[in-house]
């Protein structure tokens, strides 16, 4: 009898009735259909194709491109949390750079210096970007706009003179080492991966967890934008004023979406010192604030796998420039080496290319590269008709 | 062709089983398995047979504890919905008899059928259709009781009204038996009556049997090609012979699925959503379909366009040689399946007949354009021909021998034959058993041989494919003394997507004229395409531009035709044709003679 109350207890969890016919897929016979991220065969198949790319890339690419593709997942989590501030909730921000370095400096202290584990100094990094943010956040209540983006501005510089003054934890002008930070999970070293017997380089290591955080940062924010608080977030975008006769708390939105976008650019900073061992308070510029939302324009406002593509492309051009800087197609340009021809240096062409991209795409394609793939999916998903 | 005379044996030789028995054995031997499913605020709910039976069940104690009784009869005013069904089969349990009543019914009708059929609980829909029996209430002699399904908004402080939850709550403290009830019905007796449309006179109450509804559900397998792995979108009225087959008598019978959708202004999404693998149209219903799709098409872009038009051209001449008994080479079939990836599935898909494998239209005459148009996407629709006084069995078009025009031989077990005079006799076990208190009536339709008289004029070819004409009664006769077929003009003229009706009138007239009412949609659009304002319907009908678009038509259709049956003039009509005015049955179909007296001005201003 007990046994009997056990299984009918199991057929619970067994969904779907057994059916007369077989219901088509286009039938919502539970609320859960609505909410699946991978539905239907396609995006099945899709999620199949980036898990085989993750697990398949680091044994195929050398490790230089194994070296640029982690430094674009480094950025894509930093995107992403702009994406939050800037294209869901609509504040537009230049102080990127700034809780960027917060995050990479967090984490330089408590894992080198502290010799925190990995798996306490990255959420630390973010929980101090989370607080700053939030500290931030309330000037967004008062401000709009170009007035937001100036006091957002003003950050970056602020940091810059704590980041050269504050010795103790930044190391000044001559930098702080993260060789000493720990990069491993329970017996898993990053550095030196060793699985089944066979052994990983570091390049692999920090490409494997890189992308796994990327993985999961952009779930949770699909997640995110996709529920009640997402949707809170893009009527205070869209205007504000309305949102909040709707009832939307603005206070807790606008703050909240600084919070968490603060918190995860900690977190890429984090992700940026532990990837390249080595952080100077001339990388936290004004310069990577613009390279936030170059990539945030370039790959999509407002989507999260374009934060990700922006990453790719931005990022990515910029290493693969500053590495043919010579070949013949930039070499009369770029100043590769002292006495080299050119006339620009390699940092001033990259600024100047990007930012004709960014001029480029909000002019011709506001929501970026996604848009693109967006409107092939809405034309091929409409086939045969138009709408 | 022999008559066959014995009781109709049901699949697995349940030939004494009523339907609410079949509802009783399946939920016991197979409780878990779907019956129904239902969207409510966006999921579609599941009622599996168990909870058929468990709702028939309670409501057919309830009922019986409000006094009903062998032989009474019990109205039914509703959307299609799972109570509709679950009433109706707790009704016949008890050897009841049901009512439907079209959801558009105005109150003179409520109250004319409730009177007629002296039906002594009415199971009324929402607020709406109690208004509608409250609005009568004073003549309401026979009815004692009003229970709502859906109570939103009503003041239940009345003696008449009760909801169902309450009528199930008394079911389930009683201690009736109903299988016992439903074993012991007598299944030559009627189990329910249905009112036909009737586009002349009131509505007549044809009865059929239990016989009659278990020889169609016998036959539904052949003739609809419907299995126990079928889902159907139940949309048309249920009130309607053709989908009460569907939607309840087959689907008991053969156990399958059946979905209703939110509403009838769903329907499109609805059947989308379900995908069904056996669907019926009415002639409205695909045209509606067709003008769907080539409007939608016209605003496509132009790869879409080309894409569209290619694969169509590809698509007609298969479906042409099919027809014509022409072989299907393999160089037929590659093309039909490059078009079927670029432009059949896609859209069959969209429309929702990704799946459809039996495909019927029935009711009326349905113009070959429109036939030609659905084969042409792989949805092979065929034709059926049936009344309500024959069960909706007469004949039906074999899936492998379509013929244009033609629909089909009769269905198992039904005689037919054309009478002296033209018109079509069918015999069978699915012949009614007549108008409920009208015998006059049911002796005009089934005559001492039991031939029922349908009405309707047609030809058998030699193959015993049954060709119709038209109604008996409205072939016109022109002055010149030509009979002509209105209905035929009528189709060809309503394949434009811009044409929602076309009434052919010319009855002692030296020549024809027509009536065309536009489809407002797609009209609407048109107009607003080509910048021209408009307010209302009748705003919309009285611009040139507008009558020039229908006369261009109109033109292309009368190249076709012989030249009596051109159309000489046509007006536009100044408003949509309305049930609650009396211009149109609640199936849209139209009342000529109602129609005439309406618009007798207008028709006398084109004879003049």
């Amino acid at each position: 009898m007990a046994a009997l109350s056990g299984l009918s207890g199991l057929t619970a969890f067994v969904r779907r009735a057994p059916a007369g016919g077989s219901p088509h897929r286009n039938l919502v016979l539970d609320y859960a259909d609505d909410l699946k991220l991978f539905r239907g065969p396609w995006r099945k198949l899709g999620l199949g194709l980036l898990i085989f790319l993750y697990l398949w890339a680091p044994g195929y690419f050398s490790n230089y491109v194994l070296g640029v593709l982690t430094i674009c997942g480094v950025y894509a989590v930093g995107v992403i949390g702009l994406n939050l501030l800037t294209g869901y909730a609509g504040q537009v921000s230049l102080g990127h750079a700034f809780f960027f370095g917060a995050g990479g400096y967090a984490a330089a202290y408590l894992g080198a210096q502290r010799d925190w584990p990995m798996l306490l100094f990255l959420p630390a990094a973010a929980l101090i970007g989370f607080v700053v943010g939030a500290v931030v956040g309330p000037f967004a209540l008062r401000l709009r706009g170009n007035y937001l983006v100036i006091v957002t501005l003003g950050l970056v510089f602020l940091g810059e003179h704590i980041w050269k003054t504050w010795d103790s934890v930044t190391g000044g002008g001559s930098g702080t080492s993260l060789r000493g930070a720990s990069v491993s999970i329970g017996g898993l070293d990053f550095r030196e991966l060793e699985i089944a017997g066979s052994s990983y380089e570091k390049e692999q290591g920090m490409f494997w967890l890189v992308w796994a955080i990327v993985a999961i940062v952009a779930l949770l924010a699909k997640n995110l934008v996709r529920s009640r608080a997402g949707r809170a977030m893009q009527a205070v975008r869209d205007r504000d004023l309305s949102a909040e006769v709707i009832g939307v708390n603005l206070a807790r939105y606008k703050v909240g979406a600084f919070a968490w976008s603060s918190a995860l650019a900690a977190l890429s900073g984090a992700l940026y010192g532990i990837v390249t061992n080595r952080l100077e308070t001339g990388i936290f510029t004004l310069f990577l604030s613009i390279t936030f939302v170059a990539m945030l324009i370039i790959g999509g406002v407002g989507t999260i796998f374009g934060s990700i593509l922006g990453a790719l492309l931005v990022s990515g051009g910029q290493q693969l420039i500053a590495r043919n800087s010579s070949a013949f197609v930039f070499d009369p340009i770029i100043i590769a080496s002292p006495g080299d021809s050119g006339f620009l240096s390699i940092g001033e062409f990259n600024n100047i290319l990007f930012g004709l991209f960014i001029v480029v795409f909000l002019m011709f394609e506001p929501r970026g590269l996604a848009a693109l793939w967006l409107r092939a999916k809405a034309w091929l998903l409409t086939w045969p008709f138009s709408y | 062709m022999t008559a066959v005379l014995e009781t109709p044996t049901a699949p697995g030789g349940h030939a004494t089983e009523s339907l609410p028995s079949t509802v009783l054995r399946r939920a016991a031997t197979d409780p878990a398995r779907v019956a129904l499913r239902k969207k409510d605020r966006g999921r579609w709910k599941t009622y599996r047979w168990a909870d058929y039976a468990d709702r028939v069940t309670a409501i057919a104690r309830g009922l019986a504890e409000l006094g009903v009784q062998a032989g009474d009869r019990v109205a039914i005013h509703a959307e299609n919905r799972p109570a509709w069904l679950f009433a109706d089969l707790a009704t016949q349990a008890l050897g009841g008899v049901t009512v439907g009543i079209y959801p558009t019914s105005p109150a003179a009708e409520v109250e004319y059928l409730l009177n007629h059929s002296e039906a002594r609980v009415l199971i009324a829909e929402d607020e709406e259709q109690v208004d509608k029996a409250f609005a009568v209430r004073q003549q309401l002699v026979h009815l004692e009781r009003i229970v709502v399904i859906d109570p939103r908004g009503i003041d239940l402080d009345d003696d008449l009204l009760m909801t169902l939850a309450e009528l199930e709550e008394i079911g389930r403290s009683s201690i009736l038996d109903v299988e016992a009830s439903a074993a012991a019905i007598d299944l030559s007796g009627p189990a329910i009556i249905v009112y036909t449309s009737g586009t002349t006179g009131p509505p007549k109450g044809a009865m059929l049997s239990h016989h009659n509804l278990l020889s169609a559900a016998a036959n539904s397998g052949a003739a609809f090609g419907v299995s126990a792995e079928t889902e159907v979108l139940s949309y048309l009225p249920l009130c309607h012979i053709a989908e009460r087959l569907i939607s309840g008598i087959d689907a008991v019978a053969q156990g399958y699925v059946v979905n209703f959708g939110e509403s009838g202004e769903t329907f499109l999404q609805d059947l989308r959503e379900v995908q069904p693998t056996f669907f019926l149209g009415v002639p409205r219903v695909w045209e509606k379909l067709m003008a769907g799709i080539t409007i939608r098409m016209a605003d496509a872009g132009w790869v879409k366009r080309a894409n569209y038009k290619l694969w169509m051209g590809v698509g007609r001449g298969v479906a042409r040689r099919r027809w014509s008994g022409g072989r299907i080479g393999g160089l037929d079939k590659l093309r039909y399946a490059l078009g079927w990836l670029f432009l059949y599935r896609p859209l069959r898909h969209k429309l929702g007949l990704s799946r459809a494998r039996g495909v019927l239209s029935g009711a009326a005459p349905i113009a070959p354009q429109v036939l030609e148009f659905f084969w042409t996407l792989g949805v092979p629709v065929r034709e059926g021909y049936g009344q309500t006084e024959n069960t909706a069995q007469g004949t039906v078009t074999p899936g492998e021998d379509v013929r244009l025009g033609k629909v089909g031989p009769p269905v198992d077990g039904c005689e037919l034959r054309i009478a002296p005079d033209g018109e079509i006799l069918t015999r069978g076990p699915g012949t009614f058993l007549g108008y409920f208190k009208d015998p006059k009536a049911t002796k005009e339709a089934i005559d001492a041989d039991g031939w029922l008289h349908t009405g309707d004029v047609g030809v058998l070819d030699e193959d015993g494919f049954l060709q119709i004409t038209d109604r008996m009664k409205d072939i016109i006769i022109t002055a010149g003394g030509k009979n002509i077929s209105p209905s035929e003009i009528e189709n060809k003229l309503k394949v434009s997507p811009f044409v929602r009706e076309a009434v052919v009138i010319g009855d002692q007239r030296k020549h024809l004229v027509a009536l065309i009412g536009i489809e407002l949609d797609t009209v609407g659009a048109w107009a607003l395409q080509h910048r021209i304002g408009f307010t209302t319907y009748a705003d919309l009908s009285r611009k040139p531009e507008v009558v020039a678009l229908i006369d261009e038509w109109v033109q292309q259709v009368n190249g076709e035709l012989a030249q009596v049956e051109t159309v000489k003039a046509f007006a536009l009509l100044p408003k949509e044709l309305d049930p609650e005015d009396g211009e149109v049955t609640a199936t849209q179909k139209v009342k000529r003679r109602a129609v005439e007296t309406q618009f007798k001005d207008l028709i006398e201003g084109l004879y003049r």
